[in-house]
């Protein structure tokens, strides 16, 4: 049987008194894309922090690629923050943007060289952005920008890919887009993608699993089933009602049939 | 001019300030980036302590200032990272706690007749030789410390988190480079002066963020900034007799200011 590329057992994380996970398990395996969703606050942020090895846990066991967080291998593991604004004030060319990527695998001391070029270029390509490699960043739009810090993860040439609320400040046009990047990298490099989202009713489309943590993990399926509805309201809580629209969505599928 | 020139001290203050001025521009980008720029002040006059101090110990100011600027430098970095406190905030503590005890250590010597004043708004003129080497050897080195490390502190000062998790040893080059910065200030202090140097430390970067769009473009132009600056200004402070310092930092504010729009 393969082994997970993300293996999450057991683990429990407290903040002085406050727990803020808890006996939390989630594997992701080889070529699986898998979203997590969950209220603010519910430990989305910390439990990637956990598996990138930025944060100490308290009990438990993750692996991640076979190695504890922390030790794996430089590059393989590639990140990408939530949406940082400031980023984009900073006078840089998308084309070295990308080329940062390659800084861990390189090591210390050791300039970027032709080779590093060409790959950062294929990664500009598979992103759609190679007419705009020379331009800076602070001319981009926000959709553009994110694209170019998704080819920056690309050129670490990662197996597996963390990305943290990337949808936000996108319209849905470009949302769109991003997930399907996400998906041909899934489908033609065999990369594992774990990600953190508010919106439950767009990555479900895109998905092959979803996560919905609120402290727990309370729910862990395949995309597209039916969330049973008590746990969304265990998840979100039972002031809120959670529009999901996807390829199952109940209410597009009667107004169908009346039609 | 070439009677000017033909000077002792003005050869050893033209050198020595071209020295500083060009890693200022270099290392200008990084501090103002890193929003660096209140630190820079904090350290500055942590000199302020440390000359004090040579006073009243009767020991060299540069060795005094050396210790006190680099123990203040390392203290603020500890407390920020301990605290999860932000630079300003602990910054603005040791500026005036130094400040403070620097007055304490000159009203105990009571030795008035030390130039403090020249340590304040800068003395370039008094440049001597010891000055200097001091100057060709620390400057080069720091220099070649963001010359070598130059592709990790650009990203972690372009993206600290990514680079954290990239696997570059963000918090050791952290402490080197405010290691660095703190000598540069140290060595320049003579020349520009405790009070003024910050603005020759944050002009350049500033100037050039104002028309280039890449950082090397920002470092190079920086550099271009800081040297004409420092000439122009150390020119016309000898031809109308003007304090240094002063009239170098008045001149780069003012082409500082000059207006100007960026076409996106």
């Amino acid at each position: 049987m393969t082994e997970p590329w993300i293996h999450v057992h057991n683990l429990t994380v407290r903040y002085g008194s406050k727990t803020v996970l808890e006996k939390v398990t989630l594997d992701v395996m080889p070529g699986e894309m898998v979203s997590i969703v969950g209220p603010n606050g519910g430990g989305k942020t910390t439990l990637l922090k956990v598996i990138l090895g930025m944060k100490d846990f308290n009990d438990g066991q993750v692996l991640v690629l076979g190695k504890r967080p922390g030790h794996v291998k430089a590059g393989e593991l590639g990140y990408l923050p939530q949406v940082n604004r400031h980023l984009r004030d900073f006078p840089i060319r998308a084309r070295d943007v990308v080329l940062m990527g390659r800084f861990p695998r390189l090591g210390l001391l050791k300039r970027p060289g032709p080779a590093d070029l060409k790959l950062a270029a294929e990664c500009l390509e598979i992103v759609g952005m190679s007419g705009s490699a020379e331009m800076p960043m602070q001319s981009l739009s926000g959709g553009q920008a994110q694209r170019i810090f998704i080819a920056r993860a690309l050129a670490m040439e990662p197996k597996v890919l963390i990305l943290d609320e990337p949808s936000t400040g996108l319209d849905a046009v470009s949302q769109e887009d991003f997930y399907e990047t996400l998906m041909r990298l899934r489908d033609n490099r065999g990369i594992s993608i774990l990600m953190v989202s508010h919106d439950i009713g767009v990555v479900s489309n895109y998905v092959d699993k979803i996560a919905c943590l609120n402290r727990h993990i309370h729910y862990h399926g395949r995309a597209g089933d039916e969330i049973p509805v008590q746990v969304i309201q265990e998840v979100f809580g039972r002031n809120i009602q959670i529009l999901v629209h996807n390829k199952n969505c109940v209410t597009c599928r009667e107004n169908h049939r009346h039609e | 001019m070439n009677e000017m020139l033909s000077f002792g001290f003005i050869q050893h203050a033209l050198i020595g300030g071209l020295i500083i001025s060009v890693v200022f521009g270099f290392v200008s980008f990084f501090i103002v980036e890193q929003r660096l720029s209140f630190l820079s002040v904090g350290i500055a006059h942590a000199a302020f302590g440390g000359v004090a101090l040579g006073i009243l110990l009767g020991l060299s100011p540069y060795l005094t200032t050396v210790v006190f600027c680099l123990a203040v430098a390392l203290l603020i970095l500890r407390q920020v990272r301990q605290n999860r406190a932000d630079y300003d905030m602990v910054t603005g503590i040791f500026f005036a706690a130094t400040m403070a005890l620097g007055i304490i250590f000159l009203s105990i010597s009571k030795d008035y007749t030390f130039d403090i004043i020249g340590y304040l708004f800068g003395s370039i003129l008094a440049i001597g030789k010891p000055d200097l080497i001091i100057i060709c050897v620390t400057a080069p080195l720091v220099a070649f410390f963001f010359f070598l490390f130059f592709k990790e502190l650009v990203a972690m000062t372009f993206d600290r988190e990514v680079a954290v998790s990239a696997g570059i040893p963000v918090k050791p080059l952290e402490t080197w480079m405010i290691v660095a910065i703190a000598l540069l200030i140290v060595i320049s202090i003579k020349i520009i002066g405790i009070i003024l140097v910050t603005a020759f430390l944050v002009l350049p970067a500033s100037f050039a963020l104002k028309y280039c769009q890449s950082y090397r473009g920002v470092i190079g132009v920086g550099i271009l900034f800081s040297v004409v600056i420092f000439l122009a200004g150390f020119f016309l402070s000898y031809r109308f007799d003007l304090p240094a310092g002063a009239t170098i930092v008045t001149l780069g504010t003012a082409i500082y200011l000059i207006p100007y729009r960026r076409q996106r």
